[in-house]
């Protein structure tokens, strides 16, 4: 896993924050099962869904970042490649008249290079052991301030940055910097890469340099210092320095004469021995300085910055390769990859409304005088005779002339009946079918209708009676709902002289 | 090995309920229920599936309009006892694709065709003889059957339709399609394990898959209000003002986007749980005479008499925090302040609680800075210490009402806003309040997002309440 990828998961997440829960199960799992999530690496699925999500979107600001930190990058080793091959020349510069000062070489190019590799080293160091390191606290602090203080700086800087992409990227990676606790690990070792990147450019430009002075000019080497050091310390200091080569390059390690033959004292602007005689000429003498600086400059500058360097690759990988990748939204995408779906709702759904739509408001023409009705008991209606009397009675103020059962368990028999007593009578009286409120009309109770309104007369009237038994033992109108489905129940049979009425009025 | 695939054709009369079981078994709120008949025309099914495997299939059906007739039809073309599935076979061949029995054939082809049979009826309403022709042609079919006796509206006739369905159906049970929860519908699929042996396995894992995904709800839901509280309890907003302007002019403008701000985050979290668990059209208006509790604004005065601790609770809990400090300066010299420390502490902590509860609403700050020469004011993030349990208080009211909502309901949820019980944090044991205490002084502190394990402490509190709700 790369930090583009890190950044792009993590900008991803965020944009999945405010989406819908089922949309993104479904997106997710199906992703999930193309992928085999079950038996893939966190890493390697989260960044395959990745892909498989954002699609073409491009630059994403995981590619914006990679990008600006590959120019970092590369800024970084211009400028140390600069700066390296500057210090060099300034620690070299001889015009003949002074020789190069050994000390101040060792001192500029060596020597604060060490140091920063003592801080690297200090603050590879576990946190027990670095605090008991004096001074290390405050030193830590005033860097977490001179942190802060960049940090505040470049907000400012990007903020004033007016470049989209550029914006975008800061409110990301601002977006990011709240999982500090998560990614610690790699944007430390994102940080040391890029350091070393530089000091390893500067390493590069200052041998360049070196060497090419050496070989294109003539140059002369002494060493001096404030310091009482005699030529012996000075000569076991040199030879401590060139410890790493002391075997495979004797040349390199400096001897005592050359010690004693190359001190150099200002003041009287000569060398410490320049009487003595020797048959090699002066020059050539402290000419042989050179080997042992470059050796110096490769050992203690170059060399540790490659290994620095190398493991500052190989640490940024492992902290990458190691993330635990369980942040709770890592935890839920990988619980939607990987955890079945269920699902309940039908593939595709019947939306289509009811075809045959009627007329629910026709118009009624109901008069009637009579005093008498032909009742029908439909349907297993729980009611005995004298009950039905009484109903009609009180709501019709009509008296039964027959009473009749239809439409029950039984019923082809009864309908047939039903239907031929209907026949047989010559008065027009008004049939009522009592029927059970909270059924609905069903096509047997249509069918049974239109048969009867064969047997009638066009305008005979046929009431459907609605009586709400459940309500019992006290008659109780039927419910809005109940009147109304029948209503419409009835509309279909499109007949002026059909309707429904409760057998209780509403009060 | 193949795996036969279950199927239940949902049957029954029109209008008895077909459509709200099948609703509540398959999570779906977007099924028609009407009350008027006929708004299932066609069999509908409603295939439970895990990923793309189909362990279990639901079918909706249109209802029998005229069962005694088709009754009498199967009679008379019945020779043996032995053949009658072959007559039902005989009958839609004749009807099928004709203006007479279309629902019926409907009804009948995927039976048929191997489901097996819920049949429905309204325990609401009393048994009638003519229904036993729609049980007895169910019984011609041969197929594995069970009833389901639901309740549409008051009446309890569930003891007349007993004894007639023991009759037909192998088994029977009780259902009320708008008021079972969780473990009543997997109760259901454990009952339907027992009607045809071929089938037992898929129904386990149906119900093994079910129990997961209750519990992966379970756990998203703690997130969700997690989420939410942590973010109503850090949020803040800062607007710069010129120098020379009154910030009280800015006010009340500032006050309502901040309040706003919190009343939607909360509505945010409602439709996540909501979506949870597939509640996808839920009403939520808000301009009701009579709304619901939680449907009432997160700032009303109802809310805040109604829900989150009880002032005593809550002087309780500032008092033990108060005293915990103090307890530890009485510690730190060893006893010699006579616990001074845990006194006053107590009774400091006591007393923020009483100031700082007496107001629901934030207020803005004084002026909290100056940035490239404007003043910077500030609003949140709020302070009340009541705040964060009227907010989980109502995150956990919501949560449950959705959790326990059959989807064959259609009106909108009512809790009753009389009811001194609704409060939930209230009920809590005090080790849990004091626990939760902790979190949300930790959040106003520094947010939860700084330490993973608080994250942790507060989702399994979170998880142990909606568990135990």
């Amino acid at each position: 896993m790369t930090v583009a990828e890190i950044i792009d998961l993590e900008v991803q997440l965020i944009k999945d924050h405010d989406a819908d829960l089922i949309e993104l199960r479904q997106r997710d799992r199906k992703i999930g099962q193309q992928l085999n999530a079950a038996n893939t690496r966190r890493g390697e699925l989260f960044v395959a869904w990745l892909k498989q999500v954002r699609k073409n979107e491009h630059p994403s600001p995981g590619e914006l970042f990679d990008t600006g930190y590959r120019w970092l990058g590369r800024l970084l080793f211009f400028v140390g490649l600069i700066i390296g091959s500057g210090s060099a020349a300034s620690v070299l510069s001889y015009n003949g008249a002074k020789p190069v000062n050994i000390v101040n070489f060792l001192a500029v190019l060596i020597g604060l290079q060490l140091l920063t590799i003592l801080f690297f080293l200090l603050n590879s160091l576990p946190a027990s052991l670095r605090r008991c390191i004096p001074g290390s606290g405050e030193f830590y602090n005033f860097i977490r301030e001179l942190s802060y203080l960049f940090s505040r700086l470049m907000g400012k800087i990007f903020n004033h940055l007016p470049s989209k992409h550029l914006n975008r990227l800061w409110q990301d990676l601002q977006r990011i910097k709240v999982k500090q606790k998560l990614y610690g690990s790699v944007e430390k070792w994102l940080v040391i890469r890029l350091t070393q990147r530089f000091g390893l450019a500067f390493n590069i430009g200052a041998l360049a340099t070196c060497l090419y002075l050496i070989t294109f000019s003539d140059l002369a080497f002494a060493w001096n210092t404030t310091l009482e050091i005699n030529n012996k310390t000075f000569h076991t200091i040199t030879r401590t320095i060139a410890t790493p080569w002391r075997t495979i390059v004797p040349k390199g390690v400096p001897s005592l004469d050359l010690v004693e033959q190359s001190r150099y004292f200002q003041l009287d602007d000569q060398y410490f021995d320049t009487q003595a005689d020797t048959e090699i000429p002066k020059a050539i003498v402290v000419g042989r300085w050179w080997l042992f600086l470059i050796l110096s400059l490769i050992s203690y500058g170059f060399i540790p910055r490659i290994i620095i360097y190398t493991f500052s690759i190989i640490k940024l990988k492992t902290a990458l390769m190691k993330l635990p990748l369980k942040s709770a939204e890592f935890e839920s995408l990988f619980d939607r990859l990987t955890r079945p779906l269920l699902q309940t709702r039908p593939i595709e759904r019947d939306y289509s409304a009811p075809s045959d739509q009627f007329d629910t408001n026709f118009k009624y023409d109901f008069q009637t005088s009579s005093s008498i009705c032909i009742a029908i008991q439909w349907g297993d209606i729980a009611m005995d005779n004298d009950q039905v009397f009484e109903l009609i009675r009180n709501r019709f103020a009509w008296s039964v002339n027959q009473l009749v059962s239809a439409g029950g368990f039984d019923y082809i028999k009864s309908n047939v009946a039903a239907l031929e007593m209907i026949e047989q009578q010559n008065d027009c009286l008004p049939i009522l079918i009592l029927v059970e409120s909270w059924e609905s009309p069903s096509t047997a109770i249509l069918n049974f209708i239109k048969q009867l309104r064969t047997k009638l007369d066009a305008s005979d009237h046929i009431i459907i009676g609605l009586v709400n038994t459940a309500s019992r033992p006290v008659w109780q109108p039927p419910n809005k709902i109940e009147r109304q489905v029948w209503k419409n129940g009835i509309a279909k049979l499109a007949d002026p002289y059909l309707r429904a009425e409760s057998m209780v009025e509403e009060l | 090995m193949n795996i036969e695939i279950p199927k239940f054709a949902v049957i029954g009369r029109v209008n008895k309920g077909k459509s709200s079981i099948v609703a509540t078994l398959a999570e779906d709120d977007s099924v028609i229920i009407d009350p008027l008949p006929g708004t299932t025309r066609i069999c509908q099914e409603f295939p439970f599936r895990i990923d793309s495997k189909t362990l279990m299939i639901l079918i909706d059906t249109p209802g029998f309009q005229d069962a005694p007739r088709m009754l009498a039809w199967l009679r008379d073309n019945e020779d043996s006892v032995t053949n009658r599935r072959e007559v039902v076979a005989k009958f839609l061949r004749t009807f099928q694709g004709t203006d007479e029995f279309i629902d019926e054939c409907r009804l009948l082809e995927p039976i048929l065709n191997g489901a097996g049979i819920l049949y429905v009826v309204d325990g609401a309403k009393p048994f009638r003889k003519n229904y036993e022709a729609e049980m007895e042609i169910l019984r011609w079919t041969g197929q594995p059957r069970m009833a389901l006796i639901n309740k549409i509206g008051e009446g309890d006739h569930s003891d007349e339709w007993r004894p007639a369905l023991d009759q037909y159906f192998s088994v029977v049970r009780s259902f009320n399609a708008h008021f079972v929860n969780f473990w009543d519908r997997v109760k259901l699929l454990e009952a339907f394990r027992e009607l045809h042996e071929p089938w037992r396995e898929s129904i386990n894992s149906s119900i093994t898959f079910l129990k997961d995904e209750w519990q992966r709800r379970q756990q998203e839901a703690v997130t969700i209000i997690a989420n939410l509280l942590l973010d109503q309890l850090t949020y803040e907003q800062s607007i710069a003002i010129e120098t020379n302007a009154d910030p009280q002019k800015y006010k009340n403008k500032f006050e309502t986007e901040f309040h706003d701000y919190l009343r939607k985050r909360e509505q945010k979290a409602r439709k996540s749980i909501e979506h949870l668990y597939h509640h996808l059209k839920i009403e939520t208006e808000e301009d009701e005479l009579v709304r619901p509790i939680f449907e009432e604004d997160l700032f009303a005065q109802s809310t805040w008499s109604l829900l989150g601790l009880t002032p005593k609770q809550l002087i309780a809990l500032g008092a033990i925090a108060g005293a915990t400090v103090g307890g530890i300066l009485d510690a730190s010299v060893g006893g010699a302040s006579f616990f001074t420390g845990t006194i006053l502490g107590g009774a400091l902590g006591g007393a923020s609680v009483f100031y700082f509860s007496t107001n629901r609403f934030a207020s803005i700050e004084n002026i909290i800075g100056v940035i490239q020469g404007k003043k910077l004011i500030r609003i949140g993030p709020h302070k009340n210490p009541n705040f964060p349990w009227i907010v989980l208080d109502r995150a956990l009211l919501h949560y449950k009402n959705i959790r326990d909502l059959a989807h064959s309901r259609r009106e909108k949820l009512k809790l009753s806003t009389k009811n001194e019980n609704q409060r939930v944090v209230a009920s809590l044991d005090s080790s849990t309040r004091k626990a939760l205490n902790q979190v949300f002084s930790a959040i106003r502190k520094k947010g939860i997002k700084e330490s993973v394990d608080l994250k942790n402490k507060f989702d399994e509190l979170l998880y142990q309440i909606i568990h135990d709700l």
